[in-house]
């Protein structure tokens, strides 16, 4: 377990240390980057450009940049470009957005796409109509994975939120404030981050399934005389969701990580993924900079909590 | 070389003293002993059986000589060249003088090749130009009981036996000297895996193949081996000419692998069971004799010291404190493990 | 009938394939005794192992399509409702697969896997059932039974896990096992302990047998009946007696030539059986097995009738060779070895002769 954890440590300080670098060194070659250009304002002079350039460090080498961007960073001093405000204290406000939208979209996908996978495999082994069934639910869930979230959402927003006042036209309400104003505020983000991952994980859950009918052990299972259902939960699920519970854990970190930016934007939550949205719309690298760690950090973190939850569940996978 | 030429028996093989460890995956330091200073030789037209139980080491032995696998310790002779750590590049010209013939047929074709493909590549490597690639082909398959459609096939659509045929074309593709057989028919069916012993002999005999056969079956061993090593635990226990080995085994563990050989004769009792091999244990065997939790005869010597491999009369050798028969009657020789499967022992042909 | 604790009569089992429709079994009829051993001995793809898992009742699950008639105790299983099956399946007829390592669950624990048969059978509270399965790991052979009960199968060898897998069909005390090549991916000292082991449960408990194999050689020392099976069919049985030293089918003399034996001589062939076994989608109609069969004349060419054919003296006294296999079939139609059936038309005597192969049992 030691050897475990320090193996995971390293891992991310050698992720951490070349994902940020790459970042930076991407928005060094970046054409029209020169930040001192824009922080100086629309009519600066060439003068005052030089003189902000001094003032914030652009005029060093890239690597003694690279270092006290890194340095203020790591004490939380860090201040964006734009708006020249402490990165890190905005994070911190767009966090709970972020982590109320991940949650409650993590839950239901997974939920949803167990239910619809499980049911699409058990329909794909029934009779002539069992099988048109599943290929309706194929369908839906193509279809899902590939709607555009930024069209559905608008498409949910102007549906059931303008037309029918159903739901409040995006924002984010804290739940410490106002648990059911946060509640109606999540629903519709909620739904259409969802759907687009059930869609995907009823598929590799449909097909693991399927795979698993096939195992030696559940003719076992059969041969001892256990019920369908018993043989279905006990032993065909159990084992089917076993590479999902490890594909949960990753995608939670990406969404956690700001990776749902489109969603966020759509519904104006003011999460992680919005501002790293705006950030990168104003080339703001400070920012960018620290999402892109952070979600390198959670990715790393979450791979290393799903491989505890895939060993306790899994006694051939050995932590190393 | 000129030294090798006087040689009476020249050894197409020979393998001093091969010692391999695999680091164990759960206690740091200590390794698992999968061969632990195993010497054979393989003559020029012998065919020799290695058998064990599995976890012997003997698939190893064959990872070893093909230099699949690195040694920890020894030396790897093939047609008297040194090949213990030569390079890649080194092992080139050699690798078309032996070839390996896997246990899983299915595992080692590649499943998205159709067969003429497989046995192109290494046709393509002894030098066959393209435009002979289709009838060197079927003559490969035809040597081994196919008809040329069957290059057209994938493993898939092939049965068992008949991707074992492929397999041992695969082997012969190159013109090898040596085949080196790991459990070359353990996965088919009795009736199949007469075909396929059979098929062997039969190529062996035709193109004076020299052989290293390894399997758990005694039976299979003893019906197609000239000499035969019995591998526990790592180590040979006892080697020598396949018929005396099999009429009076000196080390109890063959008698033993002999008494659980089924017989098919409802007259003949059921065969004996040995004891169950222990757990292995990653810190490597205890001392003393390796054999002696499982071994009838074992007594305070034989679990405190562990037994050398001795030679006995007739080119046969045993590690045992208490050899069981007739034929370990003579003085048993010095203790000599590097040289145990000498070539003192002919081939009988 | 007398004790028959089995019955299978005209068993079919046919699979409706892209190729079109096929007879993995076709028309399989045999008996189990109590407390008997049966051996089903076949290549792969003859049907043995399809016919095991419709006995089971299992086949359906497998896209089989199952006819004719298998009674347990007299009581018709064929079509009975799945109900009624599950309660049979695990708790009287158990059954033991070919490889341990993938038919059991790999990530439950061995205990976990027998209680859990045992509170599909009986009302026990879980602790009981966990108690019992230790029981029956203990009974199966296994020392240290509690601690195998926690293990998980990978941190078994082959040899405890097919233990393992005896101790489970034996939980709930069944009447008959079938063991569907239950020792063919082990070791050959292993093959040894399983089925001593299953012939020790057999001696103490009359627990009946039908064990399914390849290889006749793993039959000799435990069978009591033998059924040998090619193409979907059965093409001899007997008593074991009858059928090692009196075989009279060509496929059972390939099938016995096939075995290596350590006392054989070096160079010598085996005499196994040529060729592979036709598709099952283009059977012929006369003798199944006649493409392969050195000894076929032209009325191999027509259908052939599963009969007792043999002579009763066991083929001690080999006769002299006479021509004309019809008259001799009639002849010793008179006097044949009963239960001894097999659907070969040569003639008795020619039998006889004709098998010898190097002074051995071949093809």
């Amino acid at each position: 377990m030691i050897v475990f954890a320090l193996r995971r440590i390293a891992a991310m300080v050698a992720v951490l240390f070349a994902i940020s670098v790459l970042t930076f060194l991407l928005f060094q070659v970046i054409p029209n980057g020169d930040p001192a250009v824009r922080l100086a304002g629309r009519t600066a002079t060439p003068r005052e450009i030089a003189d902000v350039r001094r003032q914030w460090g652009f005029d060093k080498p890239v690597y003694v940049q690279y270092l006290r961007t890194m340095e203020q960073i790591m004490t939380g001093q860090v201040v964006s470009y734009t708006q020249q405000v402490n990165v890190i204290e905005q994070i911190g406000r767009d966090l709970p957005a972020t982590i109320s939208l991940t949650v409650g979209a993590g839950v239901i996908w997974l939920i949803g796409g167990v239910i619809l996978g499980l049911a699409g495999a058990l329909l794909s082994e029934g009779g002539r109509l069992a099988r048109l069934a599943d290929r309706l639910l194929g369908a839906l869930a193509m279809a899902g994975i590939s709607t555009p979230t930024f069209l559905l959402g608008d498409v949910l927003l102007f549906y059931l939120g303008y037309r029918a006042h159903l739901f409040p036209l995006g924002g984010y309400v804290p739940l410490t404030e106002d648990p059911v104003g946060w509640l109606t505020h999540m629903i519709l983000p909620w739904l259409t981050l969802a759907i687009l991952f059930t869609g995907f994980y009823a598929r590799v859950l449909r097909s693991t399934v399927l795979d698993t009918m096939r195992e030696p052990y559940v003719r076992t299972a059969r041969a001892k005389g256990l019920s369908e259902r018993r043989v279905l939960f006990a032993h065909v699920l159990r084992n089917s969701l076993l590479p999902i519970v490890a594909l949960w854990g990753l995608d939670l970190a990406a969404v956690l990580g700001g990776g749902a930016l489109l969603t966020e934007t759509v519904f104006n939550l003011h999460g992680v993924g919005q501002y790293a949205a705006q950030s990168i719309q104003s080339l703001d690298i400070p920012p960018i900079l620290v999402i892109t760690m952070l979600t390198a950090f959670l990715v790393v973190v979450f791979s290393a909590l799903t491989d505890i939850v895939h060993a306790a569940l899994d006694p051939r996978v050995r932590l190393r | 070389m000129s030294e090798r030429a006087h040689d009476p028996s020249p050894a197409l093989l020979e393998m001093e003293d091969v010692s391999v460890r695999f680091a164990s995956a759960r206690r740091r330091g200590a390794g698992v002993r999968a061969l632990d200073g195993v010497s054979l030789t393989v003559g020029a037209g012998e065919t020799v059986g290695v058998v064990g139980e599995s976890g012997c080491g003997k698939t190893t032995l064959i990872r070893c000589a093909a230099r699949l696998t690195d040694v920890d310790g020894g030396r790897i002779i093939f047609e008297g060249r040194e090949i213990t750590r030569a390079s890649r590049r080194a092992l080139r010209p050699v690798r078309g003088g032996m070839q390996v013939v896997f246990q899983d047929p299915e595992g080692s074709l590649n499943p998205r090749r159709r067969v003429g493909a497989i046995l192109a590549t290494p046709l393509r490597l002894r030098g066959v130009p393209r435009s002979r690639l289709g009838a060197e082909t079927a003559a490969l398959l035809a040597e081994v009981g196919m008809a040329a459609e069957h290059a057209e096939r994938y493993p898939h659509e092939l049965s068992g036996g008949q991707r074992q045929r492929v397999g041992i074309a695969r082997a012969l593709a190159t013109r090898p000297r040596l085949l080196l057989l790991d459990e070359p028919v353990s996965a088919l069916d009795v009736s199949v895996q007469a075909q396929i012993v059979n098929l062997l002999e039969e190529l062996r005999r035709r193109h004076g193949l020299s052989c290293l056969f390894v399997a758990h079956d005694l039976a299979i061993v003893a019906h197609v081996s000239d000499r035969i090593a019995v591998m526990y635990l790592g180590r040979i226990v006892e080697s020598g000419p396949a018929e005396t080995l099999l009429r009076a085994p000196i080390h109890p563990y063959t008698q033993a692998l002999i008494a659980a050989l089924p017989t098919p004769d409802p007259s003949v009792p059921a065969p004996t069971a040995p004891p169950p091999p222990p757990e292995q244990v990653d810190c490597g065997p205890p001392a003393g004799c390796r054999f002696a939790d499982r071994c009838p005869h074992a007594d305070e010597l034989c679990r405190t010291v562990e037994p050398p491999l001795t030679e006995h009369p007739g080119g046969r050798a045993a590690a045992c404190h208490h050899p069981l028969s007739a034929g370990a009657a003579g003085d048993p020789g010095r203790a000599s493990s590097t040289r145990a499967l000498g070539c003192e022992s002919r081939p009988r042909r | 009938m007398s004790a028959a604790l089995l019955a299978v009569e005209g068993l079919q089992v046919g699979f409706d394939t892209e190729r079109g429709p096929l007879r993995a079994v076709d028309g399989l009829s045999l008996q189990v005794d109590e407390g008997e051993v049966v051996a089903i001995v076949g290549e792969s793809g003859s049907g043995k192992s399809a016919a095991a898992l419709a006995i089971m009742g299992l086949s359906g699950r497998e896209g089989a399509s199952v006819a004719g008639s298998v009674r347990l105790e007299g009581e018709e299983l064929i079509g009975a409702p799945q109900r009624r099956l599950r309660e049979i399946r695990g708790a009287r007829i158990a059954m033991v697969f070919q490889d341990p390592m993938s038919s059991l669950n790999p990530v439950r624990r061995i205990g976990d896997q027998i209680a859990e048969q045992i509170r599909a059978h009986e009302r026990l509270p879980r602790a009981q059932a966990r108690e019992r399965a230790v029981a029956s790991l203990r009974r199966a052979g296994i020392a240290d039974a509690e601690r195998r009960a926690h293990a998980y199968p990978h941190e078994l060898s082959g040899g405890l896990r097919q233990r393992a897998m005896i101790a489970m069909a034996l939980s709930c005390s069944p009447q008959l096992i079938i063991a569907d090549e239950p020792t063919t991916a082990l070791d050959v000292t292993i093959q040894a302990q399983v089925l001593s082991e299953l012939a020790r449960l057999r001696a103490e408990d009359g627990t009946a047998v039908l064990l399914i194999t390849h290889d006749l050689g793993v039959v000799a020392g435990i069978a009591d009946r033998v059924v040998v099976m090619y193409a979907g069919q059965a093409v001899e049985q007997g008593s074991a007696e009858q059928v090692f030293a009196d075989p009279q089918h060509p496929c059972t003399w390939g099938l016995l030539g096939s075995i290596p034996r350590i006392e054989s001589e070096r160079a010598q062939r085996l005499a196994s059986i040529p060729g592979a076994p036709p598709s099952p989608l283009a059977l012929p109609p006369g003798c199944r097995f006649a493409e392969r069969c050195p000894h076929a004349f032209e009325r191999c060419a027509e259908p052939v009738e599963l009969l007792a054919r043999a002579a009763p003296d066991g083929g001690r006294d080999a006769g002299g060779s006479r021509e004309g296999h019809d008259d001799l079939e009639r002849a010793e139609r008179a006097r044949v070895a009963p239960g001894h059936l097999d659907r070969c038309v040569l003639a008795p005597e020619l039998k006889r002769a004709r098998r010898l192969v190097g002074g051995r049992i071949g093809l």
